[in-house]
């Protein structure tokens, strides 16, 4: 945010400004102090985060601001989420594709434990064709990302299933400051062209509408060929007291995908099969006809009044999704003839809505300021596992009619003993329907539920009006497949398994401090722990679920935002955490430690230019922590040139260059057997997806 | 001064500017240092920010206020509970506060602050500047003119307040928002009470009420000062300690003053109490 003191008239500001600048008169009779001479444009706090003490429950809570948004080169539009302190977001297939996403020592393999809503929707997907909790980010449009909320851990009453190491509410902007449309060149065949603009289509009626076309090979052997286009378009009206919004969405993506391959071949840098010999690098493929294509649309409104009675928002959303997706992890373990190749379908429709309402009263003597509402969602889905070659289906492993309800009702209210000291109390309650039709197994099918309460509380002292300390604790949880729930035998081996509870209880709590002690300086400190009843997965490869033992979770986290001068910024955020199975092993995939270190220049004669690290620590990979991860540590550069006016237009040029070190790092890697063809055996080894080599991209993006 | 009560905004803005300018010419003086809330965008959750600053001239902010300097601040809206305002940040200009709770787009808001004392000694060439700018007593200047003779410097212990109203801008439904009058705050040590319900329009007469230590003041030297312009309106307080003016312009507007008397603690010396009253003037209907 950034305004002009004063505020309400705009358009006389620069009048207003010149006349009192010509007669501004010398200070005489100093009744105010040193005078700075500053210009008079005032930043409120914001700009960038909207993190200031005394604005949120916690200390690893935060608004991420467009501002900030627009500094830092994505290499996919999931890695928006990476301006989250703490989270990592990877990619172990091809684009087209969910994330890897890692925070707080968990591998939130595509999403689970991290709920994401987009525009008030939410993405993960319950009962995924590839995995619970499915986060797929790549319709995002991160041109028209307004903010991105974020808080974690399980202590937010307001946010239910996938939430339990955390969650982030992205918005888009609701117009944009003038139409804009860029394209962008890259290495390996990269193009990508965004249009967008907005505008007055009727009496207190704004459109915003943008497109996007995508194009790419990546520096894969096999060109990932991804094929993706993204729409968007708002409709909204109304005021802060009272407004609506509508928007609709939709997105398609085709792409062939380079899965993770053995290390042993990397090294060896030959493929020997049967009958054939060939070299083999670190961007080959054991199966070019993996991928997918995926699509999704969606229309979502919502209305809000805001009163003296308080503030009712009611929103809604329907969406229609589906993915084929292709995947070959093991090569030739299970078949060594035809290859091991499988396909994972889902097709779903999704309708939900929610509603909440805010007011502020009394509770005896003390303020108290109360959010109460319901969120609804309902999920139809057809979900398929199947053998494939080349992507042709050979044999249905399961294949399953799903049918989840998801209901959810809290009440938050926040309660100011002193002006230093206050609660936030809250309580959620959960209730989770599921009937599965097994179609090709009908043993498995049946009807589930689970219902969970989850109380929350916080305690917020502000020890001085620039320094809080935070005390949050919580259950949340998160839901299991549905086809978990009723599964009664193992669909590839025909073997007996025990069903799985609908809903996962994790209890976290932690210990916060946020200050802005030192002028430009905001740090925040939080020492959390997080304890889950059972790690329970589904195994969307296998198709089978697995329930393992319990698990704890702790660390610590340190964000730091140092802005000491307008033009200069610099972001600081470190993360360390300790994750074990209630026996002592390890949690394979859970990473240890995770930073990323930043430092933007903004508008220094028309230039912009953010360099960022990012780095990925190791972690086991194996339960007896026998095999590690390696860590990854990339750098990545922006440098924006504003042009001024070119044929008419506002013009700038943006070069974003990623793994600026050329980095020869893995974006993900896994400990498992597989059998490559030609191997006699089973062979447990590493198997990498590699970083991107150095790559650059040249954006011209002109705003008419 | 006629002239400005109901030209367009065009014209006075232009007439202003022309008057101003002869005046800096002719005049070349000084001006006190006010300082005073001004809003700023609410944040996402509804509370209303403020840029508390002190500057030469309305509404040109020049120097932040250190936040030790606060002594108490507040806001009060229909049906809230009187709480103290949060500090935002420090910027170089400006000290940004906000309130401790959301605000409905329909309601209508007062806050408040007023600073530490501070002490300060003042030269006689500045004195005489000073003043003129705040419009003193006659008993003040024969006062100062008597020290002064007797070769005293000017020592003045000076405390700031401020105020500022927030008028309902927004009700649902599209409805105009009900009219509020802005509450009485205890503890202040010198306010300025709008009694004219807000929000006002072009062609209002604003009433105000000045209170020191909650009674009247009477006899007190106001400034009515616009964002639009640099030429201030003048009135003196009645015995009620009650002002009123048309405002001609839609505009934001700070009515000001300071209040100067002998110091009760130290002889020979000067307490002063500033109060500056920002609020906003929307167009006519």
């Amino acid at each position: 945010m950034r305004s002009t003191v004063p505020t309400h008239s705009f358009r006389r500001a620069g009048l207003t400004l010149a006349a009192t600048t010509f007669f501004s008169l010398p200070v005489l009779a100093n009744h105010g102090g040193p005078v700075t001479g500053a210009p008079q444009t005032i930043i409120i706090q914001g700009s960038h985060y909207d993190n200031a003490v005394g604005t949120q429950d916690a200390a690893s809570a935060g608004t991420i601001r467009r501002e900030l948004l627009q500094s830092r080169p994505a290499q996919r539009p999931g890695e928006v989420l990476e301006f989250v302190p703490g989270v990592i977001v990877t990619q172990h297939s091809g684009d087209g594709k969910a994330n890897q996403y890692f925070l707080r020592g968990f591998n939130l393999d595509h999403g689970t434990d991290f709920a994401t809503r987009i525009n008030g929707m939410p993405v993960n997907m319950p009962s995924h064709g590839h995995g619970q909790g499915y986060s797929d980010m790549n319709f995002l449009l991160p041109e028209l990302v307004d903010r991105v909320e974020y808080r974690k851990g399980p202590h937010f009453a307001t946010v239910g299933d996938f939430a339990a190491a955390g969650s982030a509410d992205i918005q888009y902007v609701n117009s944009v400051a003038a139409p804009f449309a860029q394209i962008t060149l890259g290495e390996s065949g990269y193009r990508r062209a965004v249009a967008g603009g907005s505008g007055q289509v009727s009496a207190g009626v704004t459109a915003l509408g943008a497109l996007e076309v995508m194009n790419t090979d990546g520096p894969w052997t096999v060109p990932e060929r991804v094929r993706k286009l993204n729409g968007v378009f708002t409709l909204s009206g109304g005021t802060r007291a009272q407004g609506w919004h509508v928007s609709a969405l939709a997105y398609r993506s085709r792409w062939t995908a380079t899965d993770q391959v053995p290390q042993r071949l990397i090294d060896a840098g030959r493929l020997n099969g049967p009958g054939f010999s060939r070299s083999f690098g670190r961007y080959d493929s054991l199966d070019p006809t993996t991928g997918g294509e995926s699509h999704r649309s969606s229309l979502s409104g919502d209305w809000h009044i805001d009163g003296v009675a308080g503030r009712t928002q009611v929103s809604a959303y329907a969406l229609r999704y589906d993915l084929d997706l292709n995947s070959n992890f093991s090569y030739a373990l299970e078949r060594p003839a035809d290859g091991d190749q499988f396909k994972q379908t889902d097709k779903r429709t999704v309708y939900g809505a929610d509603a909440e309402h805010t007011f502020n009263h009394d509770i005896g003597a003390f303020p108290a300021r109360t959010v109460a509402g319901v969120q609804l969602r309902h999920d139809r889905i057809r979900v398929g596992l199947f053998d494939s070659v080349a992507r042709r289906i050979t044999n249905t492993v399961r294949e399953d009619e799903v049918r989840q309800t998801q209901l959810g009702v809290f009440a938050q209210t926040s309660l100011e003993f002193t002006p230093e000291l206050r609660a936030v109390l809250g309580l959620r309650a959960d209730r989770l329907q599921a009937r599965v039709n097994a179609l090709t197994l009908p043993a498995n099918g049946g009807t589930a539920g689970d219902t969970q309460l989850s109380p929350k509380l916080t305690v917020v002292w502000a020890v001085t009006p620039k320094t809080e300390i935070f005390f949050n604790t919580g259950r949340g949880f998160h839901s299991n497949d549905a086809r978990g729930m009723t599964a009664r035998i193992d669909p590839k081996t025909g073997s007996p398994v025990d069903a799985v509870p609908a809903l996962v209880p994790l209890t976290g709590a932690e210990i916060g401090l946020r200050t802005e002690a030192v002028r430009g300086l905001q740090s925040s400190v939080s020492v959390w722990g997080l304890r889950s009843a059972s790690e329970l997965v589904y195994i969307g490869d296998a198709g089978a679920t697995e329930a393992s033992l319990g698990s704890r979770r702790r660390g610590i986290e340190f964000s730091n935002r140092w802005q000491p001068v307008p033009w200069f910024l610099f972001d600081a955020d470190l993360a360390f955490s300790h994750a074990r199975l209630n026996d002592g092993s390890r949690i394979p995939n859970a990473i240890d430690r995770v930073a990323s270190v930043a430092g933007t220049l903004k508008n220094l004669n028309g230039w912009t230019t953010s360099l960022q690290w990012r780095y990925l620590g190791a972690g086991a990979l194996a339960e007896d922590n026998s095999v590690r991860s390696f860590p990854s540590s990339t750098f990545n550069l922006r440098a924006t040139k504003a042009l001024g006016r070119v044929l008419g237009a506002e013009a700038s040029v943006t070069l974003d260059v990623f793994n600026l070190f050329d980095r020869k790092v893995n974006d993900i890697q896994y400990f498992y057997e597989s059998q490559l063809p030609g191997e006699a055996a089973p062979v447990a080894d590493r198997h990498v997806h590699p970083a991107e080599p150095r790559n650059l991209r040249l954006t011209l993006q002109v705003s008419f | 001064m006629r002239a400005l009560q109901r030209p367009s905004a065009v014209v006075a803005v232009v007439a202003a500017a022309a008057c101003g300018a002869v005046l800096a010419l002719w005049a070349g003086n000084a001006s006190a240092h006010d300082s005073w809330l001004a809003p700023l965008p609410p944040t996402d959750r509804g509370e209303a920010v403020f840029a508390f600053g002190t500057g030469n001239q309305f509404p040109v902010m020049e120097g932040g206020i250190p936040l030790s300097q606060l002594a108490s601040s507040g806001c009060q809206g229909e049906g809230q509970r009187v709480a103290p305002m949060r500090w935002v940040a420090d910027r170089p200009v400006a000290l940004l506060l906000r309130s401790a709770r959301p605000l409905p787009a329909s309601a209508a808001l007062s806050c408040w602050a007023q600073l530490h004392p501070i002490k300060i000694e003042i030269d006689d060439a500045t004195v005489e500047i000073y003043l003129k700018e705040v419009n003193a007593l006659p008993a003040v200047r024969e006062r100062w003119q008597a020290l002064r003779a007797r070769g005293v410097r000017w020592q003045e212990s000076y405390t700031k307040h401020a105020r500022v109203e927030l008028g309902a801008l927004e009700a649902p439904g599209g409805l105009t928002p009900a009219a509020a009058l802005p509450a009485f705050i205890a503890g202040l040590g010198l306010d300025l009470r709008l009694e004219t319900p807000s929000p006002l329009r072009v062609g209002d007469t604003l009433r105000a009420q000045l209170l020191r230590d909650g009674q009247p003041l009477a006899g007190q030297p106001l400034e009515l000062r616009s964002n639009l312009s640099p030429i201030g309106i003048w009135r003196q307080t009645d015995a009620e300690g009650r002002v009123s003016v048309t405002v001609p312009l839609a505009a934001n507007w700070l009515l000001r003053g300071v209040e100067l008397r002998p110091s009760e603690s130290q002889p020979d010396a000067w307490d002063s109490r500033f109060i500056t009253l920002a609020f906003q003037v929307l167009p006519r209907r």
